[in-house]
């Protein structure tokens, strides 16, 4: 966690701190997780939002729920957050999930990593969000327009738990290939 | 010996509650306590299958043994993001 001190952007001095990883119910404050993890070590910072959306397959969202096992969605994320630091070098990592009801255009999820360089803030990020969908327990409960509801829960991927079956193209051997820079 | 389940999700809302507490022999498996839950809620027995399992936090496979006084976790598919 952060302070509230103000810190000029850019200014950090170069000790670690904590990673944040948290599940939250308020609205994520993208603008400030960006500028937790600004450094004078890092020379690329990457921000991915997951934010709900209104037409899947023809159908309008009115809400999507989620509901988490805190405890283990915790440890979890802390896993990605260690398995991120092992295969790049990064300097600072937030790892942030929003529970309860949102609405269409809502935040549910920020991924922010700071790095020394470009290449691994882009895998870096990619691979925790992949993770993050694949074994973190949480669960999303979609609220369609037309008043109906389900939760998604995804076939085939209930034993997903040996890397080899996630690592996809966002593995540093295979380099950027499924990158691409803005 | 006490085993305490939580529930989550789509497995929740079949079973009707969100936890429920077992009395059961010492040395039950996880593989057992499946089966119990199908036994208790018949709604989840399709559902429970696909199914992960953690005790205390810790995901386990079918055949580890429930300590204790330990909480089970059940966990369908996730689908955070």
């Amino acid at each position: 966690m952060w302070g509230s001190q103000e810190l000029r952007p850019g200014a950090r001095r170069a000790e670690r701190r904590q990673a944040v990883i948290r599940l939250q119910r308020e609205p994520i404050d993208y603008v400030r997780l960006v500028e937790s993890v600004r450094h004078t070590a890092a020379g690329a910072v990457v921000l991915f939002l997951g934010t709900v959306r209104e037409l899947t397959a023809g159908r309008i969202t009115r809400m999507l729920e989620y509901e988490a096992y805190p405890p283990l969605a915790e440890k979890e994320l802390t896993a990605i957050e260690q398995e991120l630091r092992r295969r790049w070098q990064l300097t600072e990592v937030v790892l942030v999930h929003r529970l309860g009801q949102l609405s269409p255009g809502e935040i549910s999820v920020a991924v922010v990593v700071s790095s020394p360089h470009r290449q691994d803030a882009f895998l870096a990020a990619r691979h925790a969000m992949e993770r993050i969908k694949q074994v973190v327990p949480i669960w999303k409960k979609e609220h369609w327009a037309d008043g109906t509801s389900e939760w998604v829960h995804p076939s085939g991927e209930t034993l997903a738990t040996s890397p080899h079956q996630t690592n996809r193209s966002d593995s540093p051997e295979k380099g950027a290939a499924g990158v691409t820079p803005p | 010996m006490l085993v305490r389940v939580l529930l989550f999700a789509r497995a929740r809302e079949l079973a009707g509650t969100d936890s429920i507490t077992l009395q059961s022999a010492p040395a039950l498996t996880l593989e057992q306590l499946r089966q119990e839950l199908a036994r208790r809620f018949p709604a989840l027995a399709e559902f429970l299958p696909r199914c992960r399992l953690a005790i205390d936090d810790s995901f386990a496979d079918d055949h580890c043994t429930v300590p204790p006084g330990a909480t089970v976790a059940v966990l369908p598919p996730v689908s955070g993001g």
